[in-house]
Order: structure tokens, then sequence, then C-alpha cells
């Protein structure tokens, strides 16, 4: 009797033990039907949480017009994103499309996440060229195009209309700068940062020890910080797309960092880097400009709507200054990955067509979601936010006119991060702009020597 | 408490007067009890640690075939990672962090151990931190020390003090992300100490004032060393933590001012999950683990000298 109740409870105590570990351990086993009825559900990832409100507009028409495909959107945190999307191609729950940012593109090509869509598009007759021709180059690699371009992105800085009528000065249309300080940009930035006591900071009354307000917020970053100025001199982090070594070993980057870290922020003209966020990464600079401690904040289109509901002030827009190499943005833009083991390919590029069409497009622009990437429809977003009251035709100049794409290649996610890293101290005066470069060059080429 | 009894050994069960199979019995019932954490140590313990010693000598990017590489991961950590460098923030952590909270625990420890009245509700004032999540805490805490905005520079301003940019500061982000989890855990370790300090029989102060020992010297003869059990608990415990320090300095600082917050934790995640080295990752994770293996050796070495588990 004994003997036979020990051997149930070891039986039991082995049971529980097992089914306990399989509850620990186990999350999903990947139950991942499409439902009965031949309705076949689709996943789709993005991280924003303001344009998944657009998004699932667009999606409830593509779901009208398709009524056997389901979508369900899946929002992953962006700073987790690509991590995310890798480890869920590895296990095969990866979304069947998924938002692509720049930065992660080249390696989910290299990767093979990505479904070349060039056979698919030809075979669907897609009109290639009412896109922006740059986002196409920017998402083809040797023929093989892995996304419809949706949307686009210039860098540009917001204005506070209210702090400049205070001051009575309106910004010219065409500023410029060069390497040595001179140039109508910095005396303008010089007028536009003011102290404590109202003395801006061409007087020579000025106390750069008080600072009221900065004229200018920017940050370390590629895209909307020192990448612009570094594109305004020619120069880029790598050479061509694809390269597996950067090129900040040039005098362009060293010269185009040094103007913000050195030029502008001796100058005191533009918010430390110590009070931008830890390593001068930017965290802060919202905040700042609805506290009216900056008066233009560099940044890109996407923050219009946060910034709408933050601010107690009228927003204008005004272009990039004119650098050596003349008024350049950094360029970027999102496509949908088809993930290439999708269980249903056929209906993930139903909707990724769909999300790459004029209808779609048209939804997110006219609801001021993002600049849509087809040219012609570029009108709504902008008539959206002047309704808004935010003139957003400075975006637009720049997009018309000369950009240096977002640069892509395997590994770049980890080098850009490694290299803004490397570059923090020169943002907080810790280290030189020439260290901290050569640095990040070193760390970036391992970053991608390793990524490619 | 388990470390105890580990350390101590439990001396070989009398059972001279069992029969082979009743210690057959015994000794099925016995693992039958220890199935399930037996299960999961191997499962989630060993399996991963003799997996990652094998990653260690791959190169791997979780999509690509492993490709065996030797051990050249473990000089580029060091030749191309910094993780040397890595290592030394990290040291520089817990030695900011372990004295500064052990003291602060046995100080609250001492306090609360008086029956006064409120201490109950201190004690529990004292806990809560423990009970707050370090990463929400770590997002309150930046905007404690926001340089322009935060609540800490406002204060300093009033009194005319122009406060650093804490987190942007080489000088005072790292004693900051030790500020953040002394606060976090000071409280959890007192716990330890007062059920130390409880287990000590009044009669043993007694005996000792009317030898005419004073509070110190009593302090410094019977509770010190009858508290060592509980010390050793905090130490291993709080040092092996400390060593594996990850998600204040992620969210506080994200290892900057350049690399001056940059903890082993924090670049063993960059190189696997940004990097998607997860050999160099692996490397990093094997030399973190053996460096926290001596430091426990030795603490335990330490101690074992000098501990007494029971009162006589």
């Amino acid at each position: 009797m004994k003997g036979r109740l020990r051997g149930r409870a070891l039986a039991r105590a082995v049971v529980a033990s097992v089914a306990l570990v399989l509850l620990a351990g186990c999350a999903d086993w990947g139950v991942n039907t499409g439902g009965s009825g031949g309705k076949v559900t689709l996943t789709y990832a993005l991280w924003d949480a303001h344009e998944q409100i657009g998004y699932q507009a667009s999606i409830a028409e593509f779901e009208k017009l398709h009524p056997d495909i389901q979508v369900n959107i899946e929002n992953i945190p962006y700073n987790s994103y690509e991590q995310k999307i890798t480890a869920e191609y590895i296990t095969n729950q990866a979304p069947d499309l998924f938002w692509v940012n720049t930065p992660w593109l080249g390696t989910f090509v290299k990767d093979g996440i990505l479904t070349n869509l060039a056979p698919k598009i030809k075979a669907s007759h897609i009109d290639m060229s009412q896109y922006y021709p740059q986002l196409v180059t920017m998402h083809s690699r040797n023929g093989a195009i892995y996304g419809l371009p949706k949307d686009w992105d210039t860098i540009a800085l917001y204005y506070n209309k209210a702090y400049f009528k205070k001051i009575g000065l309106t910004i010219p249309a065409n500023l410029s700068w060069n390497t040595d300080g001179t140039g109508s940009f910095v005396t303008f930035l010089k007028q536009a940062t003011t102290d404590t006591s109202g003395h801006n900071a061409l007087s020579p009354q000025f106390n750069p020890g008080h600072v009221a307000t900065y004229a200018l917020g920017t940050y370390n970053d590629p895209q909307s910080g020192w990448g612009d100025y570094v594109a305004e001199l020619g120069g880029k982090v790598i050479p061509y797309p694809y390269a597996s070594t950067t090129s900040l070993d040039t005098p362009a980057f060293k010269q185009g960092l040094s103007f913000l870290t050195s030029t502008l922020t001796n100058d005191h003209v533009i918010a430390p880097g110590s009070e931008t966020g830890p390593n001068a990464n930017g965290n802060n600079l919202l905040t700042l400009f609805t506290e009216g401690q900056i008066a233009m904040w560099q940044a890109g289109d996407w923050n219009t709507t946060a910034l709408k509901t933050a601010v107690k002030f009228p927003v204008g827009v005004a272009p990039l200054p004119i650098g050596p190499a003349g008024r350049v943005s950094i360029f970027n833009g999102l496509i949908d990955g088809l993930n290439s083991k999708t269980k249903y390919p056929k209906q993930a590029w139903e909707l990724e067509q769909w999300l790459g069409s004029a209808k779609s497009e048209a939804i997110l622009g006219s609801g001021g979601y993002v600049w849509p990437a087809i040219k012609s429809l570029d009108p709504l977003f902008q008539q959206y936010w002047a309704k808004q009251g935010i003139d957003m035709s400075a975006f637009l100049t720049e997009a018309r006119g000369k950009v240096a794409n977002f640069p892509v290649s395997s590994g770049m996610g980890a080098a850009l991060l490694q290299i803004d890293n490397d570059l923090g101290p020169a943002w907080l005066g810790s280290a030189s702009v020439s260290s901290a470069v050569n640095q990040a060059g070193k760390d970036g080429n391992y970053a991608l020597k390793t990524g490619n | 408490m388990s470390v105890a009894a580990v350390t101590t050994g439990l001396g070989k069960p009398k059972s001279s007067e069992a029969t082979p199979a009743a210690d057959r019995r015994r000794i099925r019932t016995a693992f039958a009890f220890l199935a399930p954490s037996l299960v999961g140590v191997v499962l989630f313990l060993v399996i991963p640690v003799i997996l990652v010693i094998i990653l260690s000598l791959t190169q791997w990017n979780l999509l690509t075939p492993l490709k065996w590489v030797g051990f050249s991961n473990y000089a580029n950590i060091f030749k191309y990672d910094a993780f040397g460098h890595s290592l030394l923030v990290t040291a520089y952590y817990v030695v900011l962090n372990i004295p500064i909270q052990t003291v602060v625990a046995l100080g609250l420890a001492l306090l609360l151990n008086n029956k006064l009245r409120g201490s109950a509700f201190v004690r529990i004032v004292a806990v809560l931190p423990f009970l707050a999540t370090p990463v929400a805490m770590s997002v309150v805490w930046t905007w404690f020390f926001d340089p322009t905005n935060g609540i800490v520079n406002q204060l300093l301003g009033h009194i005319g003090i122009a406060g650093p940019a804490w987190l942007s500061d080489a000088a005072t982000a790292m004693p900051i992300v030790a500020f953040a989890n002394i606060w976090q855990y000071a409280g959890y370790n007192m716990l330890f100490f007062l059920a130390g300090l409880q287990a000590i029989p009044p009669s043993m102060y007694e005996a000792a004032s009317l030898d005419g020992a004073g509070k110190l010297s009593q302090f410094r003869r019977i509770t010190l060393p009858l508290l060592r059990p509980a010390l050793l608990f905090v130490l291993v415990t709080g040092v092996i933590g400390s060593f594996q320090v990850f998600d204040t300095a992620f969210v506080l600082t994200n290892g900057g001012p350049g690399n001056a917050t940059t903890v082993a934790n924090l670049n063993i995640y960059n190189t696997a999950f940004q990097g998607f080295r997860i050999g160099e990752a692996s490397a990093m994770s094997v030399i973190l683990f053996l460096v926290i293996l001596v430091v426990t050796v030795l603490q335990f070495t330490y101690f074992n000298r000098r501990t007494t588990y029971e009162m006589v």
C-alpha cells in the first residue's frame, strides 16, 4: 500500500513537473491557422501607434475588397523591432508583412528575411515611376526590389512662431553656412539666441552662462542631426550602398560634425549636447522646444503630431540651411517587407500592393499620417496640416530638391548605434571630434564587416 | 537559509538501522520531490550554460549555419568590442553599489530592530522600493536627473547651484545608476539583516552588559559575528546581481555618455541583439560567468573561515 502510494506520488510529481516545465518554457506552439472556410488571417507589424490608426483605416478598406483576408496588426516597440522580427522569423512566427526601416533593410536582405518582389511587380504591372525614384533605388539591389515605397521623410526646422514674433525676427528663406563659421546661418542663430536678460548672442552684454533660449536644438543622429550637415558637405556614412566599410574618415564627415559640436556649440547657439539627452541623443528636445528653451527644433516630419499635441504656441517649419554642397536633407522612407517564409505569399502580396497603391497612400496622406511616396499625392498631406495651422511645405521643398538617401548596408543598425555611441563624447565636449570620429569609424567598420 | 545549508553540508544521516531497500525507497521519494526543480535546473540552467560555451567557439548570427572559429571570439571581444572596458565599468559599479547598499541595509535593520512605535510602518516603507519595477523607476529617475527640467537641478537652482547634466556626465552617470539600484534594493537586503538580528537571543546582550561591555563593543563582538550568515547571503547575492546589472543602465543611460556606463551585460546585449554576433556575446557571457564565479568563491572562502551558523 505504502509502496504503491509512493509510486503514484512519484508519477504525479513527474507529470506535474513536466507540465510545469512545458507551461513555463513554451509560450506559443505556433497554432497559427488561417481559419476555416478559406478565410486567411495575415499579421501586419508596425511600431508607430499613431500611424497605426491611419493604417487601420486603410486596412478596413482592404478587407472590404478582400472578404477572404483578415489582417491583424501587431505593434512592436521600435527599440526592439529589428530583434523581434529576426527572432520571430527564426521561429517561423514572423508577421506576413511588416514595416521595414532603412537601418535594418540591408541586414534583412542579407539574411533572406525579405522576398524579392521584382517578379511580382512585373507580373502585376505596377508603375514604379509613380514613386520618388530615390525610394525605389533605396529598396533595390542588383535588380531585386524589396518593397513598394509607401512614404518618405525629410528633415527641417520646426520653429516657435510666438518666440520669433516676440524678438521681432523673421527667418530668411535661404540661410547658408560654411565650415569656417561664416555665413548668414550662424549670424541668424546668434540673433535668435537670447539670455535671461533678453540680450541676443550678437550683443556684447550677452551672458552665455544664462541662456534662456537657444536658437537651435539638434542632436547626435545620422538622420536628423549631424547626417544633414555631413551631407551638405558631400559626406556620407558609407561610400556607396551595401559597402562593408564606413567613410567616416573623410574631411566632410569631420567638418560636418565639428560645425555642430564645435562651431555652433562654442557660439552657444545650439542646446548643449548634455541637455539634449544622455549621449546627446535628443530625448529631451521635444520638451526643450515646448518649454521655449530652444527656438527651432531640427527634426523629421513624423514628429508633427506629437509636436502639435505638446505645444501651446503656433509652429512653423523652415528648411535646412544651405551648406557648401547645397541644401541636402537625409531622405528616408518605409516599405512593407514580405516575409520570405510566409504561409500566404499571395495574400500578403495583395496587402503589399494595396498599401503601396494610390488609394491607400491617399488615405494615409489625407489623414496627415505620412507624406505619400506617390509624388502626385503629396498635396493631400500638406493640405491636412495646413488646416491644422502648420505649413509643411519646407519638407516638400527639400524632398523635391537635393537629398541624400539614408545609408543601406548589412549591419547598418548596429553600426549606427555604435557610431552614435562613439560620437557622444564629441557632443558632450569630453573628446575631440577627430578622436571620436576615429573611434566611431573603427567600431562602425567592425559592425559592418561582421554584419556582412 | 539555503546558502548556509549548502555551504556547511548536512552531514551524513545516521542510517545504520535502515535496510538497503528502505534506503532505495527513501532516495526514490527524495528524487520525486526534487524532480520539478531538477528538470528546471537541467532545462534552464545546465543545458543553456553548455550551449553558451559551445556557441562562444562559433560564429553565428542566428540565421546562418554555425561556423567553428575556435577561441578567436575571446580575442575579438577585447580587441573590437571593448569588453575589457565593460568589465572595468562593471567592477566600478559593483564597488560603488555594494558597500553603500550593505551599510544602508544594515543601518536600517539596526534602527528598525528597536521596538519603537511606527517601526512596522517604516519597515514597509523601506521595502516598498523593492516592489517597484526597476525599468519604470529608471524612467522616473531620468525625469529627476534631467539637466534642465529635472527636479534635482530645479531644487539645486533655488539655492544657487547649477547642477550637472547628471546622466550625460561621465563623472556622475555611473553613481546615478548605482544610486538607483541602492534605492531599489537596500530595503530588501535590510529584511535579511533584520531576520538575522531578531535571531540573536537578547540574553547574550544582557550577559555582555553585565560584564561591562558597551553598546559599541556589543555590536562588534556579538551583533556582527552572529550576523555573518546574513551578511554572507546579502553580499553574495548582491555582488552576483551587481555584476549582472542591466536594466537600470539600459534605461537610464543606455551605456552613455560614450561607453562610460556600458556594463558587461549591456555590451553582451548589444553584441547579441544589435550586432547579431552571438558567438562573441557568448564568449563575453562565459568570461562574465568566470569573473562572478571567482568573486563568489573568494567570498565563500573568506566567510567560511569566520562564520558561525548556530547559536550554542
